[in-house]
């Protein structure tokens, strides 16, 4: 792995280092993609429009120091040693902005800006569950996650409107099948599309205050989520008729504090079966119905746990 | 077919009794070990931002995707 390498490692302290989405970058025209894509044509990637994905390493004024897209530790420390050289070589007028990029960023829109300060940001992780066959390779080995958001009065919904034991509500449907379509979506191997709300034939998720103590309830979750599409599309390979959905039970279990009006605890799980492939999920080997589940989980406040949702422009949050 | 497909999914049945031992096979062994190895920032004009205050060249790590995130 090029970023578990001993030597990469100790060589990343040189440097600011960042990750973030290529498409995005690719795409808009705020200060951020235009530095990305004024260094990415010069770079390897000048020849490969479609996608830019790699490691590339520049200067804050955006001069190009070095890129490559490998999974080889060796030659990405290559990179990193004759960037380094070439950065000591370049005046710092030049190496740095004229101004500081600290006022630019008022004009960067990311999905993150919407992130729900006031309301509950939950990390989902996918992976495929056990089979009577194991899968080889990295294949078999494969999840993935996302981040799922709610807003102040989304998170309320999840709990019943009397704070009693015995108390059940039926989460909103808007809430329930937009995790459905966004967040139930094979993503273990790699990206996916979502579904449609056409595509989702049940969604439903009861929430039932189990037990209360003092100011916390003890909550149960419990829900099916299927999807269902048919049509026309590349699993990788030449368009064609394809089928994908799944099958889903939900179960969890939350702590929520009726005095900060926040959920202390709360996961999740989705598990059953899934079937089909996308584009770019790397299912086309393995199109039949298997079993695969989804961990929810309340995120942390760190920068990499407050990352947008994938499907983020989907939420009409904007 | 919504019939034949429910028919080939009760290989995972999630009930109370199961709930821990799915959720722990959901689980991966190890989030990403590069997170936690390197402090990646997790936007590129906030990686210009500290670069320029600190005088140091940007290393940018991109995928579809976000790598952090869902890839």
């Amino acid at each position: 792995m090029v970023w578990t390498d001993p030597k990469n490692i100790e060589l990343a302290k040189e440097f600011v280092s960042a990750a973030d989405d290529v498409g995005r970058l690719q795409r808009s025209s705020h200060p951020d993609s235009l530095l990305f894509q004024k260094v990415a044509e010069k770079s390897f990637s000048r020849d490969h429009p479609a996608t830019r994905q790699g490691t590339y390493v520049l200067t804050p004024s955006g001069i190009h120091l070095g890129s490559i897209n490998s999974n080889d530790p060796t030659r990405v420390a290559e990179v990193l040693e004759k960037a380094l050289a070439a950065w000591a070589a370049i005046p710092k007028s030049e190496r740095l902005l004229p101004e500081d990029p600290i006022f630019a960023r008022a004009q960067v829109d990311r999905g993150e800006d919407y992130y729900p300060r006031d309301g509950m940001a939950l990390r989902v992780i996918s992976h495929d569950l056990p089979r009577e066959v194991d899968v080889s390779g990295w294949r078999g080995k494969s999840w993935n996650q996302d981040f799922a958001w709610f807003r102040y009065d989304e998170m309320q919904a999840f709990v019943p409107n009397i704070h009693e034991a015995g108390q059940t509500r039926l989460v909103p449907e808007a809430i329930v099948r937009r995790i459905a379509r966004l967040h139930l979506a094979d993503n273990v191997r790699g990206q996916t599309s979502p579904f449609s709300d056409a595509n989702l034939p049940t969604a439903f998720l009861r929430a039932e205050i189990r037990a209360r103590a003092g100011a916390t309830l003890f909550l149960r979750f419990e829900g099916l989520a299927i999807a269902a599409q048919s049509g026309v599309w590349s699993v990788g390979g030449p368009v064609g008729r394809q089928n994908r959905g799944y099958e889903l039970q939900l179960l969890g279990k939350a702590m929520y504090d009726t005095g900060s009006g926040r959920f202390t605890q709360f996961e999740l799980v989705a598990a059953g079966t899934r079937w089909g492939g996308t584009q770019f999920n790397e299912r086309r080997d393995d199109l039949a119905t298997n079993p695969i589940g989804f961990y929810f989980s309340l995120a942390g406040t760190s920068p990499q746990e407050r990352l947008a949702p994938a499907f983020f422009s989907h939420y009409g949050w904007r | 077919m919504l019939a034949a497909i429910l028919a080939l999914s009760q290989t995972v049945v999630l009930t109370d009794a199961t709930y821990e031992e799915i959720k722990a096979q959901i689980i991966p062994p190890a989030l990403t070990e590069s997170a936690q190895k390197i402090p990646w920032v997790a936007d590129l004009w906030t990686a210009v931002v500290y670069a320029q205050q600190q005088d140091k060249p940007i290393l940018l790590w991109v995928m579809n995707g976000h790598p952090l995130a869902c890839t």
